[in-house]
């Protein structure tokens, strides 16, 4: 029979009311701790029985102890007087346990207990808390400024996805933490001024535990997602990396500072080893950071090989062979075989799809047609008005990765034409100049296409208008 | 509103500074305590420890002895007249009380 094992348990630092009744009931079930680690909580098999759990902070205790200071243990002492014996500490908790029926509580007066807790939390719980929330608004700021930025690159990626949705749950958890440990705070305050107990602390834990199966999960999902992506988007794989770089040395440096304190040294020399500790993984996380942003960043986009190249007036330039979904030649007869065919992008998320692709003679054919879209799918309807007034706007393409502007165009402006032709729901067409362009944005149930015709009297008929639509609207 | 320091003094305080009139183990405060009101005031270990901390830094009490980790302490002046005055506010109080109910008894 398995004689110890160990939980992870995430209540809240302050949540005692929680940590006392969970202890209680594995006692019943015949478990007793014996030690608190950075991680899990470690217990031992025990005759299974009704026994009283006491938590008590000690503002003077320290995360660097590796055992208790005299004074803690002449704490102890008087604990032991009253039949209290200590199960296992931890930084400013120590836990307590009294096998007698009715034992007198190790506190018995609210004033003098509420500001011990109130300055454990403030020494211990409130610097933790504020380094994981900066993690957690920094990750929101830069996947907010990204979906800012390039709404669609953004919004397509799964991986990106993902990592916006951790970080929010980041920050959630540590909103569900402050707001819990204020809202107990300030009903203490008010209960022991007027001379009564200390109110039951909040269960957190709950939201705790769904919060960290979703960043599991989210994890999971975002490291296979991002494992198939791994030759693409290289400003996405810098995302991903630094946040799974930051979560994994923060594991590293909990697993060494526990090893650490296993040695049993001085609260000192713990510290002392453990700043080094952080410090070099400071340096390291930030050589992996500046090392991604000067090597990775600059080829961040999505491109096939070239299947052949050519020179023009003294320059090389590629041409590709990309699989398409609509190309000139389903249209009509160009007479003109040297084309490029190439996919800028192709991405799907469960929110979106995006797609953009291009087909253009070489630059010693320019008066040939050419032909440019971007298809962009909309799962979820909420999106399709805004997806739509992004293919309206004035941008020339629609994503970060190959976006070219020029600050002097004149802004786009789009006039409603008949979608018949085109089997849409909606049509429009740019004007330029006011006279109408060859680009035209489509809208379909679940579609928008964007699409440009160039080249010289090239005027779309009936039929081709309506090849566009079955090819790329539905 | 917050309760000013040692302004007034809780049932704990009070006892504990009164088992102190003689040298006394912290820990036996414990058990003395309990005796000497009949098991109606109990203090628990945690807060007697913290009391006997702010008792010293107050200078109610001083320490007089060490044995190990046992601890034993005397009231100071400074805690006698503390105890005296809390004495006589109880004092106060009992008579108010027998001079408004004490007419009342006899109407």
């Amino acid at each position: 029979m398995k004689q110890t094992k160990r939980s992870l348990a995430l209540f809240g630092f302050f949540d005692r009311d929680g940590i006392e009744a969970w202890l209680e009931r594995q006692a019943e079930k015949g478990w007793l701790l014996e030690r608190v680690s950075e991680l899990f909580w470690h217990f031992r098999r025990i005759e299974p029985k009704k026994l009283h759990f006491s938590l008590v902070y000690d503002p003077n205790g320290s995360v660097f102890d590796a055992r208790p200071t005299e004074a803690q243990l002449e704490f102890q002492d008087f604990c032991a007087h009253t039949g209290w014996k200590l199960a296992a500490f931890n930084a400013q908790m120590q836990i307590y346990y009294n096998e007698s029926a009715a034992p007198t509580p190790i506190e018995t007066d609210e004033l003098l207990e509420l500001p011990a807790i109130r300055t454990s939390i403030r020494k211990h719980y409130l610097p933790m808390f504020s380094i994981f929330t900066f993690d957690a608004i920094f990750f929101c700021a830069l996947f907010f400024f990204r979906l800012s930025y390039d709404p669609l690159a953004v919004l397509t990626n799964t991986s990106y996805l993902l990592f916006g949705l951790c970080a929010m749950l980041m920050l959630v958890g540590s909103a569900v933490d402050l707001i819990s440990f204020l809202c107990w705070r300030r009903q203490a305050g008010r209960a022991i001024g007027q001379g009564g107990a200390l109110p039951k602390t909040r269960r957190v834990f709950p939201c705790r535990y769904a919060i960290l199966l979703l960043l599991l999960l989210c994890s999971v999902f975002m490291l296979a997602s991002f494992a198939e992506q791994l030759h693409l988007k290289t400003g996405i794989r810098f995302a991903i990396l630094s946040f799974v770089g930051m979560l994994g040395g923060a594991g590293c440096i909990v697993l060494t500072f526990e090893l650490i304190k296993r040695r049993r040294m001085s609260r000192r020399k713990n510290r002392i080893l453990a700043i080094s500790l952080v410090l070099l993984y400071s340096v390291g996380f930030a050589a992996f950071l500046i090392g991604m942003i000067f090597h990775q960043l600059p080829s961040g986009r999505l491109s096939s090989t070239p299947a052949e190249t050519y020179e023009y007036r003294g320059h090389s330039f590629a041409v590709y062979r990309d699989e398409i979904p609509l190309t000139i030649e389903d249209l009509m007869d160009p007479g003109y075989d040297l084309y490029s065919y190439e996919l800028h992008y192709n991405e799907a998320s469960v929110l979106l799809e995006f797609l953009q692709a291009e087909q253009s003679p070489c630059w010693d054919a320019l008066a040939e047609p050419a032909l440019s879209y971007s298809v962009t799918t909309v799962k979820l309807p909420l999106l399709y008005d805004w997806c739509r007034d992004l293919n309206l706007a004035d941008i020339s393409t629609l994503t970060g990765h190959i976006r070219v502007s020029y600050e002097d165009d004149p802004p786009d402006r789009f006039i409603r034409v008949d979608p018949g032709p085109w089997q849409a729901n909606e049509a429009y067409q740019r004007m330029f100049d006011d006279e109408p362009d060859s680009w035209f944005v489509l809208c379909y149930d679940e579609r928008i296409v964007r699409i440009i015709f160039d080249g010289d009297d090239w005027t779309l008929n009936d039929a081709q208008k309506r090849l566009v639509g079955e090819t790329l609207g539905k | 509103m917050a309760r000013e320091k040692f302004k007034t003094l809780t049932e704990q305080m009070f006892y504990t500074l009164l088992c102190l009139r003689e040298v006394c183990y912290g820990m036996d405060i414990l058990d003395r305590v309990p005796a000497m009101t009949n098991r109606r005031v109990n203090i628990g270990s945690g807060t007697l420890y913290t009391l006997l901390e702010q008792f010293l830094d107050a200078e109610m009490i001083r320490e007089v002895g060490v044995e190990g980790r046992k601890r034993s302490y005397i009231l100071t002046e400074k805690g006698e007249e503390m105890l005296k005055t809390e004495c006589e506010r109880m004092a106060a109080q009992l008579a108010d009380y027998q001079r408004i109910f004490g007419k009342e008894n006899k109407k």
